[in-house]
């Protein structure tokens, strides 16, 4: 079904609005036996987002269209969505980059609750599996745990991550293994495991060398290019592997 | 209205990746063609017929496909011990994977006209 917007350009709008086509994968658990697509027309301007084009379907045609966001700012992580085939955060990215043809789908690998909704329990709990916190049994005193600018720099890059997603969920692996841990897991375990100040690395390490664990990456590369946070995903991988096989950070 | 998945479009890794799979699958299924076809060395006549038919152009084609799947797993899986050890490796991997793929496809063409010569210079029997 394509829904199509009427209304007239913004007034205020410096920039002349462009039709966009959405086609958005819907399914609700209570009426659909499957997932179906239902298509959109409506008007954006070139500079809006992804989001916007989600918020103005919600709003002016489907109140029933379910979909997260929180911040809407690219921070908190919660509107990864496979957008044209690939993972992208909907608030970072513009329709004047995407393209006024969209496709949009959950991500993948994740059980779908409704529409664009997936449930990010197991995700989160392989999250938890990695230990990501610091743990430092020692007794600092008054003293502050002081660290180098060299070993704050080995793991600069990972910390960074905001829990999106977009890595783990764009792994061929894992969507065919919900058992591996995932490059988000890995990713904030490798943030612990090369701080200077952490006294868990062997736990992590251990855990990490399980079946499970980062063997499973085949390095495709796919999380590397989904970051939305540009965090080079599969070479903190590679360096935990190597962490393992040495027996040394 | 289609509940269809679309394709994830990834780049050069999750090609590599995919191609390494299926070059993988079908070296395997080679490796068990060829145990059943040399398990015949018992019945001469079984066995020479078998190679007699793998002397035909489509066989022989398919041969050329087969040196494509060596050379590309065999390749590949160096690519990934480099990705492995070498940090410059994934720095790089967009470059060494169209490097190992032309060096794939040029030994292919090498390898199949050595192969498929017999068709252009009319020597098959």
């Amino acid at each position: 079904m394509t829904v199509t917007d009427q209304s007239s350009p913004q007034i205020d709008s410096h920039e002349a609005e462009v039709k966009v086509h959405l086609k958005i994968k819907r399914y609700n658990p209570e009426v659909d036996t499957r997932p179906h697509w239902q298509e959109y027309d409506i008007m954006l301007k070139p500079g809006d987002r992804v989001l916007d084009a989600l918020h103005a379907v919600k709003w002016k045609f489907d109140g029933t269209l379910s979909f997260r966001r929180s911040c809407a700012h690219g921070v908190c992580g919660s509107d990864a969505l496979v957008i044209n085939g690939e993972n992208k955060l909907a608030c970072v990215n513009l329709i004047r980059n995407i393209g006024t043809d969209l496709t949009i789908e959950p991500i993948r690998g994740l059980p779908v609750i409704k529409d664009l909704i997936v449930d990010m329990e197991p995700f989160f709990a392989q999250y938890r599996s990695v230990l990501p916190y610091l743990i430092a049994n020692d007794d600092p005193g008054y003293k502050e745990r002081l660290q180098s600018q060299s070993d704050r720099e080995k793991y600069d890059d990972t910390t960074k991550c905001i829990l999106c997603a977009c890595c783990t969920t764009s792994c061929p692996v894992y969507w065919a293994n919900d058992e591996y841990v995932g490059p988000a897991a890995i990713v904030n375990a490798h943030r612990f495991i090369f701080d200077s100040r952490d006294q868990a690395t062997t736990e992590r390490l251990d855990i990490l060398n399980q079946k499970s664990g980062v063997w499973r990456c085949r390095t495709s590369f796919n999380c590397t290019e989904a970051c939305p946070r540009g965090i080079s995903v599969t070479k903190a991988i590679e360096e935990v592997k190597r962490a393992i096989l040495y027996d040394r950070v | 209205m289609s509940s269809g998945s679309t394709m994830y479009k990834g780049k050069t890794g999750q090609w590599a990746f995919v191609l390494h799979r299926v070059t993988g699958f079908l070296v395997l299924m080679f490796i068990l063609l060829h145990v059943i076809d040399i398990s015949t060395i018992n019945y001469p006549s079984i066995y020479n017929s078998i190679h007699r038919l793998y002397g035909n152009v489509v066989l022989r084609t398919f041969e050329v496909g087969l040196l494509f799947g060596l050379l590309y797993h065999a390749l590949n899986g160096l690519r990934v011990i480099m990705i492995d050890f070498f940090p410059g490796a994934i720095k790089n991997e967009k470059r060494v994977f169209v490097g190992i793929l032309s060096l794939s496809l040029l030994l292919t063409v090498v390898g199949g006209v050595i192969i498929l010569r017999p068709f252009f210079t009319g020597s098959v029997g």
